[in-house]
């Protein structure tokens, strides 16, 4: 299993295709929706996460809890999480802060 | 100041009635506490929701001669049911009716801010928003309107500065304005849009049924939410026929709970449009910088370890004067107590100044360490940084099967079981906060490593002794990831619930609110621990001591070591050790003591003389054992308040014991199969 850890890189970057996990830093993106039950949906309405908000991604190293900035507050999601959070994101601009 | 809708006069209100009852939610970190200690002062009193490990602080004020009994909710995001904190909070507002509801707002962060507001205008219409932390929002450019704000939301709105009290006034007089009557709140109504058809036939299902009290409308919404509690509530209440009804047309409706938090969203973003101007560029602000450097990639961990080592180093060197203090104390109070007491029998000045007084410093000595990390805790909670500190180390954490959050309670440990497992009530859901609990118990604290290091100053070269000492760290934390391993596999079963926190602003801990609630937590240990551990005390005592005449071999302790003595030579632990370790549960540093006092030696002398009666392998046994065997009786008192459950501390002191005596067998037969010893 020489190329296991490639190939699982491989994997998790295509998982996070689509995703907030998959929006680099300092990028925006929007949310379309959330792949979770219905406990984790609330807990991210209450945290502002809806269908349609806008977000920016202040810091995502691919290996470490994202950084988002949503509705004027700073939040902290595992990266489970946000693999779950379908966003539309238009990634021809590229990150623009950095 | 201004305040937003018109003030009462004071006069419509009669006096000499029951106090007015009011509640404060908000979200965490909005500064609500501070508002609850500036009202109330030090009129107040922390104790727990009934059954429940969450802090619930009560409070008395005084305003125009009528007094307010205040309730500070627990700060939550919303009002679900997904977490205790939620529930309480509205439950309390549902249940108990508060006269009037505080809805404590963070200016800087209005938006996501107001979703609870809006949840909390769905339970009740008497509602006082107060506006906090106005300065910190102009600051970051937001141009807020309390008096355009309160307009359109049809409640009064109060801007305040908590931490410097400003506002506090006109905040009373809104909220005896609305308890009184003399202001009337017509909140704007959430439009639910495409749901309001379905709501109305819920409400209409649901009208004329009992419903324990709770309002139709309000219990449809939580029905079409899928709130599990209310549904619950539905199926238990209503006929079968009924509640299949309501089953089917959820069903067909099951894409409309989205549309609940939209609609509330757009209810805040017709109020925001109405009373604030956002700035046109974002303001790079002081929470920007410092976040540039505690979540950086690569400093980010070496600044938390330097951190916490910094936490560390101050606690125990500020503890230990105080610490050697009440020891010197106690040891004098002891003295002077049996001197005094020459004309009492034997068996009573023994029990008060052998049994009682070092039972009652016993407790006392933990409270400068306890205090301490209290303080630190509560400056890293409010400062902001403990939720950097849960980022940066979120994916360590997750070898545990736990997330970021669970690494505060975890590292207290290592400075006291006491204060880390008190610190697992920050994890949200029952399994990660037992999970938490549980490996705790195998966290060496430094009364067991400061045994350890005796026993391997005695018995190993000088070279040697770092590499043991820190070998038994590393076993340690090798056990705590393996009993995170087993304890979810077989006992904790369950998805890794992931991380989802707010980052909040950075600010300045105010020394009054790091005050109250260490106080307040002090207190709560003294109460819990403090007469666990005296009553244990006075029973070693009465063990070591009963009876008379026949020296330490001959007592009831002894006796019982003998007891224990097959099944401690089954890891070459001969009776004495036994009873220390029996000694060990009440204060892990008694096990030396009891050695001492069995061996017939103290300090230098007890080395040698184990020198000559133990051989270096059944000493590394002893070390290994005793720095796992069972968390300390302070600790069980406190898993036991924490967990609220036997059966779970029944787990924390088995599991470690069990482990503890297997490693021990290992090393003894193994070390036996190698020759040593």
């Amino acid at each position: 299993m020489r190329w296991g850890h490639r190939f699982r890189r491989k994997e998790v970057e295509a998982s996070a295709a689509g995703t907030l996990a998959g929006v680099p830093e300092g990028a925006d993106a929007v949310v379309r929706g959330v792949a979770a039950g219905s406990g984790l949906v609330q807990r991210l309405q209450a945290l502002g996460l809806t269908p349609g908000t806008p977000v920016r991604v202040l810091s995502n190293s691919g290996a470490r809890p994202l950084i988002v900035e949503v509705r004027g507050s700073r939040l902290a999601l595992g990266l489970g999480m946000a693999r779950r959070i379908q966003v539309e994101h238009d990634d021809r601009h590229g990150p623009t802060d950095r | 100041m201004m305040i937003a809708t018109a003030l009462p006069t004071g006069e419509e209100c009669p006096t000499g009635l029951a106090p007015i009852r009011v509640a404060l939610a908000g979200n965490p970190n909005v500064g609500k506490t501070t508002l609850f200690n500036s009202l109330t002062g030090l009129h107040q009193h922390v104790g727990n929701w009934p059954g429940k490990t969450v802090e619930r602080a009560e409070g008395s004020c005084r305003c125009q001669d009528r007094s307010l009994a205040v309730v500070d909710l627990p700060g939550t995001y919303s009002l679900t049911s997904h977490t205790a904190e939620e529930v309480i909070a509205r439950d309390y507002i549902l249940r108990e009716r508060p006269d009037v509801v505080v809805v404590v707002l963070d200016a800087a962060n209005l938006e996501r801010n107001c979703y609870l507001l809006a949840q909390v205008l769905e339970l009740t219409d008497r509602v006082v928003v107060a506006l906090n932390m106005l300065d910190l929002a102009r600051s970051r450019g937001y141009d807020i309107s309390p008096e355009r704000m309160a307009k359109a939301l049809g409640v009064p709105v109060v801007p305040l500065v908590a931490s410097r009290g400003e506002g506090r006034e006109e905040l009373l007089a809104a909220v005896l304005g609305v308890a009184c009557g003399s202001i009337q709140t017509h909140p704007s109504p959430i439009n639910y849009l495409q749901a309001k058809p379905t709501l109305r036939e819920l409400e209409h299902l649901l009208a004329g049924r009992r419903l324990q009290g709770y309002p139709a409308s309000w219990v449809a919404l939580k029905l079409l939410e899928g709130d599990a509690e209310v549904s619950r509530l539905v199926e238990a209440e209503v006929r079968p026929g009924l509640a299949e009804q309501i089953r089917d047309l959820l069903a067909q409706h099951e894409h409309e709970p989205a549309v609940l938090a939209d609609a509330r969203y757009a209810w805040i973003a017709g109020v925001l449009a109405a009373a604030m101007a956002r700035p046109a560029r974002s303001v790079v602000t002081l929470t920007d910088r410092l976040d540039h450097l505690f979540t950086h990639r690569y400093l980010g961990l070496p600044l938390l370890f330097a951190i916490f080592l910094g936490m560390f180093a101050a606690t125990f060197r500020l503890a230990a004067p105080l610490t050697g203090l009440i020891d010197y104390g106690m040891a004098a109070l002891a003295s002077w107590t049996a001197a005094h007491l020459h004309w009492a029998p034997a068996w009573l000045s023994g029990l008060i100044s052998a049994g009682l007084i070092p039972g009652v410093g016993g407790v006392l000595a933990f409270a400068p360490i306890i205090l301490l990390f209290f303080v630190f805790l509560g400056a890293l909670e409010e400062s902001g940084y403990s939720a950097r500190a849960a980022f940066v180390v979120d994916r360590l954490m997750h070898a545990l099967g736990l997330h970021g959050k669970a690494f505060l309670p975890l590292l207290l440990g290592y400075g006291c079981n006491v204060p880390g497992i008190m610190a697992a009530r920050i994890l949200e859901n029952r399994r990660d906060r037992l999970l938490c609990i549980l490996v705790n118990s195998l966290i060496p604290c430094p009364a067991r490593v400061a045994v350890a290091a005796f026993l391997v100053g005695a018995f190993f070269p000088v070279a040697l002794q770092p590499v043991i000492m820190g070998g038994l760290y590393l076993l340690s934390l090798l056990m705590v990831l393996a009993a995170g391993f087993a304890l979810r596999k077989l006992a904790l079963p369950g998805e890794q619930s992931p991380l989802m926190m707010e980052l909040p602003l950075y600010r300045l801990p105010s020394l009054r609110n790091l005050g109250l609630l260490t106080w307040w937590r002090l207190v709560a240990f003294l109460r819990k621990a403090g007469t666990v551990i005296v009553a244990a005390s006075v029973l070693i005592w009465a063990l070591s001591t009963f009876p008379t005449g026949h020296g330490p071999e001959g007592t009831w302790l002894a006796g019982l070591g003998r007891v224990l003595a097959p099944v401690a030579g089954l890891i070459g632990l001969d009776w004495r050790m036994a009873v220390a370790l029996v000694t060990g549960f009440v204060g892990k540093e008694m096990s030396l003591a009891a050695l001492g006092v069995l061996y017939h030696a103290d300090g230098q002398a007890l080395a040698t003389a184990l020198q000559h009666q133990i051989t270096p392998l059944v000493a590394l046994v002893f070390v290994v054992v005793q720095l796992l065997y069972v968390p300390c009786l302070a600790t069980v008192a406190v898993i036991r308040s924490e967990t609220g459950s036997w059966k779970w501390t029944a787990v924390a002191v088995a599991y470690p014991l069990l482990l503890a005596g297997g490693l021990g067998a290992l090393i003894y037969w193994g070390g036996r199969a190698l020759g040593l010893g």
